[in-house]
């Protein structure tokens, strides 16, 4: 290779825009260019969901047009990547929407995820998913007082916009498959507590219901029949059944995908070369007390700026920075929930009730070690709790579980003292 | 729009000077222009406390008292917390006032 490396990022959204930055500040000799399919420049997705949906009007791009400018940062929008073909050790050739070409010495994948959507809705009016600023520009209009919404899937996402729309005066109704919400990512009893706080602001909320019929008349869906046989009439359809990767790019290189590109501890794909970062990829477990041979694909602002911060290490030949615990956070309405970890069947979940009546603290134990912590309505709690897992403060079940003991004390005091047993 | 110029103090002593929009936080305007330190994952929401920055001594009084969140989130900080400790997600740019902040050597 003569000359400095060509690096390519296929997406350009809140990986992309970490691996740049911190690729930036690392004095990255190579020149950087970013394609992407949406016209914007990296934008945050979570508030969408919450806030932007309210009024329209929450500031969601990430870094300003001109910081790429300043560093000499290509950026391509609203062009998206077409076609790849690959050349030797991980070079290769990208052709855009528009007829240009990108070529390449190395490449990373930072190509996100794109709704689940059933094929029977497509070009059904009245249907919506969330994920990017043009789902929620159009969602945003449809949500007026006394409207009936139905969402599809009690997932982050979906129970989001439930509570942002009833918020707004909407009736809402939440359907779900699963036996319970949220059953990705907490607790059983956690949830449960969650469901019921929404119950309580005026959300119904099905669960166990599978959805056996589209209600569509003149191009519009006008309800869903489930199941059981109810019909639910609606004004407007929410889908929040997940997201699947976008894995097409990587599939044209012959990279192995299981759902998403799977990628070793340096975020380095089946090919050796090529890099994948954020929702496309499928990585090492490195929460705490994780098996690190198994693959998890994890959708979280927090994933994404983990994974590029390693790409960027790989990308200099440094050594792979050590990750912090995963962690997820969900504002819903006045219900906001923090996760940390990757909790497990079998994990001993220990409650903590820290007196306000809407907030409810689990922790996860494996083999007598907190290993994941969900919380609802506790942000103190959690930091606290978060702190500990990431510096491998012990807690034990016993201090989890005492209303009195402060978890960011306890967590500072051990700190201190593991500190000055070093010093001595 | 109306601008005012907030100073950013790296760990190492570096001072970037910021031309943000007034209404804007601390926080937006660092991220935006890339400023390293503060990172502001969970774009203000007050659930990541890794906007943490010191403020100068004489605008504290500025600023009203800090909520029980903010100060919650504050005891859970990377690096250690000062009196002058706060989240700049919370610190808005107000016309005509210029703001000092100091970034910690850690966040997360």
């Amino acid at each position: 290779m003569s000359g400095a490396e060509r690096l390519l990022v296929v997406g350009a959204g809140q990986a992309a825009a970490d691996l740049v930055t911190g690729l930036v500040e690392a004095g990255y000799p190579g020149r950087i260019t970013v394609v992407g399919a949406e016209p914007h420049p990296p934008y945050q997705r979570p508030p969408l969901s919450k806030g932007y949906l309210d009024d329209g009007v929450a500031e969601v791009t990430l870094r300003a047009e001109h910081y790429y400018a300043e560093h000499g940062v290509h950026m391509m929008l609203g062009d998206p990547v077409v076609a790849l073909t690959p050349g030797r050790d991980g070079s290769g050739t990208a052709r855009c929407a528009s007829g240009g070409v990108v070529e390449y010495d190395r490449l990373v994948l930072a190509t996100g995820a794109v709704p689940r959507r059933p094929a029977e809705l497509d070009g059904v009016a009245g249907v919506h998913v969330l994920r990017t600023i043009e789902d929620a520009d159009g969602l945003r209009p449809e949500l007026r007082p006394g409207r009936h919404l139905v969402v599809l899937g009690a997932g982050f996402v979906g129970l989001e916009v439930a509570a942002a729309a009833r918020g707004l005066g909407c009736t809402v109704t939440v359907v779900e498959v699963a036996d319970r919400i949220l059953g990705r990512v907490l607790d059983p009893v956690l949830a449960e507590h969650v469901a019921g706080l929404h119950r309580a602001d005026g959300i119904t909320v099905h669960t166990g219901r599978t959805v056996a019929e589209w209600l569509i008349a003149d191009g519009r869906v006008r309800g869903v029949r489930l199941g059981d046989g109810t019909e639910i009439g609606l004004d407007v359809l929410v889908l929040g059944i997940g997201a699947a990767p976008c894995t097409g790019p990587a599939r044209s290189l012959g990279l192995r995908c299981d759902p998403g590109v799977l990628v070793d501890a340096g975020q380095v794909a089946s090919d050796g070369h090529t890099l994948a970062i954020g929702d496309c990829a499928d990585g090492p477990d490195r929460s705490p007390a994780g098996d690190p041979t198994r693959r998890v694909r994890l959708e979280s602002v927090d994933h994404a700026a983990s994974s590029a911060r390693v790409a960027v290490a790989t990308l200099l030949g440094r050594e792979v920075p050590a990750v912090p615990p995963p962690w997820f956070w969900s504002d819903q309405g006045r219900v906001r929930i923090q996760v940390v970890g990757l909790p497990r069947p079998g994990d001993r979940a220990v409650l903590r009730r820290p007196g306000d009546a809407d907030a409810l603290v689990v922790g996860h134990f494996r083999h007598g070690q907190l290993v994941a912590v969900g919380a609802v309505n506790a942000p103190g709690d959690f930091m606290g709790l978060r702190k500990a897992l990431t510096h491998r403060v012990p807690i034990t079940p016993d201090e989890l579980r005492d209303p009195q003991l402060r978890p960011a004390k306890l967590v500072a005091q051990r700190l201190r003292s593991r500190k000055s047993n070093a010093a001595t | 729009m109306t601008t005012t110029t907030v100073h950013y103090r790296t760990p190492t002593g570096e001072v970037h000077s910021i031309e943000g929009t007034v209404g804007d936080s601390v926080m937006v305007t660092a991220v935006r222009n890339g400023v390293t330190g503060i990172v502001g994952q969970c774009g203000g929401n007050l659930s990541c406390a890794t906007c943490h920055v010191y403020l100068a001594e004489d605008e504290l009084p500025r600023y009203p008292e800090m909520d029980e969140m903010e100060d919650e989130m504050l005891d859970c900080t990377a690096a250690d917390r000062e009196d002058n400790s706060r989240l700049s997600c919370q610190l808005d740019l107000r016309a005509g006032e210029e703001l000092h902040v100091t970034i910690p050597d850690a966040q997360q």
